[in-house]
């Protein structure tokens, strides 16, 4: 007993000599960025940054599911970091809540680099035009197709829906075990992006112009739920497990080998590349396939993480100093290649002059992906009502009503039209 | 006689099978965890699954003990699982000795009061607790989290060892305090050796409870330096993209320890739980 009690001791004194961490002058929270190497590079900017301006400076790595949580309890408890940052879908929370800094004068200075920036971008961070947060990088969401499989039963690339289901029912024909399209339909955030991917395609839109007026339920959003029942209930192309899946359900569908399309960021590339070559040659990531119709149009979608400058920060220069250190070009690219494809780079220039955008042919289309895709919100700007229909997931929940429970598109999108509407009326 | 002996063959066989099927249930995810972490990355994604690794690698375990900073998370957790269990006890045992063996105004209500307070779910407790750390200065830093983990660890020790001491007679106390020993001594002396094997098992569960404890590992503390091996495992989801070998082998790393010392206290822990308050 007594040697359990030394031992006892001895760990708690070791606990407690540990200490309470002091608070760093200047303290960075930053999304976890795929690759150990990235974060450890954007790490040591933080700390040479520090260094050359003679203040102590802490960079906090923050894994994507739990940033939310943590910046919660730190604006509770009146401590944020000075900088951090977040999804863009997000951004309009902490604007709207009065936390965040204008940084309409770093952005001047972005906008002087050679080549400017991707404007598109800026949106989700802006408030009455006003600046509240910057991209630092651009989140593409091309469509993979096995390009091997495509050739097998003689289809080409899909540029269109219709073109893309009856390659994806060939395939499937001919390789049964192989789903002709790995759609995420479940409560995931990845269903919740590539249903407003469809939509987008077919013309349909949650928001009009204004950012105001809702106006999900149009004959487009209904043809294109339509489309995706049809593929699901019909043709049984996308997998019924797929309403169950989480965010790295369509991945692992690709990466298996069990599905011929699936919708995401270049985290599969990243994969493939370290891991299969073989499927890699075999792959492709094209533009979302056009929808029909005179208002059918490509669906690619943009989104970005943004920097953020806490309006409590007690150093607000210092913070602004460092989103110019972060984003002075030499330093940004160099970022941009540790993360190694995930990320698309916020500036133009840097397309045609880093190696790895100029010469990755699977990166070709990147810019333009990345320069005219749609963002959240559209047809209107990033809002806070933008926000809260994409944590609501009433996009896919309608969508689960006509796959899971049999209820109509009409019905299911007149439904999501009254969730929508309800959620513009709160404050 | 026939009859008799066809009915304890079905029985043992009924009892065979309902084994067979709990191990299975228990010990399949376990068995997952560890044949995933000796596959290679690619064949983690072969389809269909193996069900044996075919080409058996420690490359998992060893990016995961050279390449991240996994071995510091585990020396954290350590640190705050046995401080944890070391203050949970202690408390526990001095707060269990008062309610059952003294008579004060309010001791039921203290009693009900500590179940209530293991009760709390720390989804409703983390923001509350974040800021009363924030004022503490303890945010960020081990001995906060020492200090959140006793906010389930005490009551949980305190209810278990209640139940523990009640079993034991009061007549081995009278006789010590008829001797002239104080509470104190009474306590240490006489009860805490005949308690020994509730407060062995008082000990586990509290060290598994702070080993194990997810929600306020990943709110309370983010730098590297003192993260532990539940927020790190978190860092290996980026996104959308999972390192399953390498979760799995850190989760393998991480069931060794609390594994090993259920393995060494076993018998006492029976012993515990039988003559204890979870009889």
């Amino acid at each position: 007993m007594r040697s359990w009690l030394r031992m006892g001791v001895a760990a708690m004194a070791i606990t407690l000599a540990a200490g309470a961490a002091r608070a760093a002058d200047l303290t960075v929270w930053g999304l976890q960025a795929f690759n150990q190497a990235a974060d450890d590079y954007i790490g040591q900017m933080v700390r040479d940054f520090g260094k050359a301006n003679n203040i102590s400076a802490e960079y906090v790595v923050v894994p994507a599911n739990v940033i939310n949580d943590r910046l919660a309890a730190a604006f509770q408890g009146n401590a944020p970091p000075d900088v951090f940052m977040q999804t863009s879908q997000r951004v309009q929370f902490y604007i709207g809540g009065g936390l965040t800094t204008p940084l309409d004068d770093v952005l001047a200075d972005m906008r002087k680099v050679p080549g400017g920036i991707l404007e598109k971008l800026l949106s989700p961070g802006q408030s009455g035009g006003v600046a509240h947060g910057l991209p630092l990088e651009a989140d593409v969401s091309p469509m993979f197709a096995r390009k091997d499989l495509l050739d097998e039963v003689g289809k080409k690339v899909p540029a269109t829906w219709e073109e893309f289901r009856e390659a994806a029912k060939a395939i499937q024909a001919k390789h049964p075990n192989i789903s002709g399209f790995g759609m995420t339909i479940s409560n995931s955030a990845d269903a919740e992006g590539q249903i407003r991917q469809v939509m987008w395609a077919f013309g349909g839109k949650v928001m009009a112009e204004d950012g105001k007026t809702v106006v999900f339920n149009s004959p487009e959003t209904r043809a294109a739920y339509q489309f995706v029942a049809d593929m699901f209930l019909k043709d049984r192309i996308i997998p019924r497990a797929a309403l169950t899946w989480d965010d790295s359900g369509n991945n692992i569908a690709y990466q298996t080998k069990r599905a011929a399309f699936v919708i995401n960021p270049p985290s599969i590339y990243w994969w493939m590349r370290e891991n299969d070559k073989e499927l890699l040659a075999n792959s492709l990531m094209i533009d979302i396939p056009k929808g029909p119709g005179p208002n059918g149009q490509v669906g690619n979608a943009i989104s970005s993480w943004m920097w953020i400058v806490a309006k409590q920060t007690k150093r607000p220069d210092m913070a602004k100093a460092w989103l110019r250190y972060f984003y002075e070009p030499t330093r940004y690219a160099e970022v941009v290649n540790k993360v190694g494809g995930r990320w698309a780079p916020v500036f133009a220039e840097l397309f045609t002059t880093m190696p790895l955008f100029r010469d990755t042919p699977a990166f070709a289309n990147f810019k333009s992906l990345a320069s005219e895709g749609f963002t959240d919100g559209y047809a209107g700007p990033p809002n806070v009502l933008s926000g809260r229909v994409a944590d609501a997931t009433i996009l896919t929940k309608a969508l689960q009503k006509v796959l899971v429970d049999g209820t109509s598109v009409a019905d299911a999108v007149a439904w999501g039209q009254a969730q929508i509407e309800e959620l513009a009326k709160q404050k | 006689m026939v009859t008799g002996r066809r009915s304890r063959a079905i029985a043992g066989v009924s009892i065979a099978l309902g084994t067979a099927a709990l191990l299975l249930w228990s010990l399949l995810p376990i068995y997952w965890i560890v044949v995933t972490s000796l596959k290679p990355e690619k064949e983690i994604y072969d389809y269909p699954p193996t069900l044996l690794p075919q080409a058996p690698t420690l490359a998992q375990y060893h990016t995961v003990l050279t390449r991240t900073r996994f071995p510091l998370f585990v020396g954290n957790s350590a640190m705050v699982a046995l401080a944890t269990t070391f203050m949970a006890v202690v408390i526990g045992i001095l707060a269990a000795y008062a309610i059952t063996r003294m008579r004060f105004p309010g001791r039921a209500m203290v009693a009900r009061g500590i179940v209530a307070a293991y009760l709390l779910p720390p989804s409703l407790l983390f923001i509350p607790l974040f800021i009363v750390l924030q004022h503490l200065g303890l945010i960020d830093s081990l001995p906060g989290l020492v200090l959140a983990y006793l906010t389930f660890t005490v009551p949980f020790a305190t209810w278990m060892l209640i139940g523990y001491i009640r079993t034991i007679p009061t007549d081995l106390d009278e006789a010590a305090r008829i001797d002239g020993a104080s509470r104190m001594q009474v306590l240490w002396k006489i009860l805490v050796p005949v308690a020994a094997p509730g407060l062995t098992v008082v000990a586990l569960f509290a060290f598994t409870q702070a080993w194990n404890e997810f929600l306020y590992a990943l709110i309370y503390v983010y730098s590297d330096s003192v993260r532990t091996l539940t927020s790190g495992l978190v860092g290996m989801m980026m996104g959308d993209v999972f390192i399953w070998g390498q979760l799995m082998a850190a989760s393998t790393i991480a069931i060794v320890p609390v594994l090993a010392i259920y393995l060494v206290a076993q018998r006492t822990m029976v012993e515990g739980l039988t003559a204890g308050g979870v009889k």
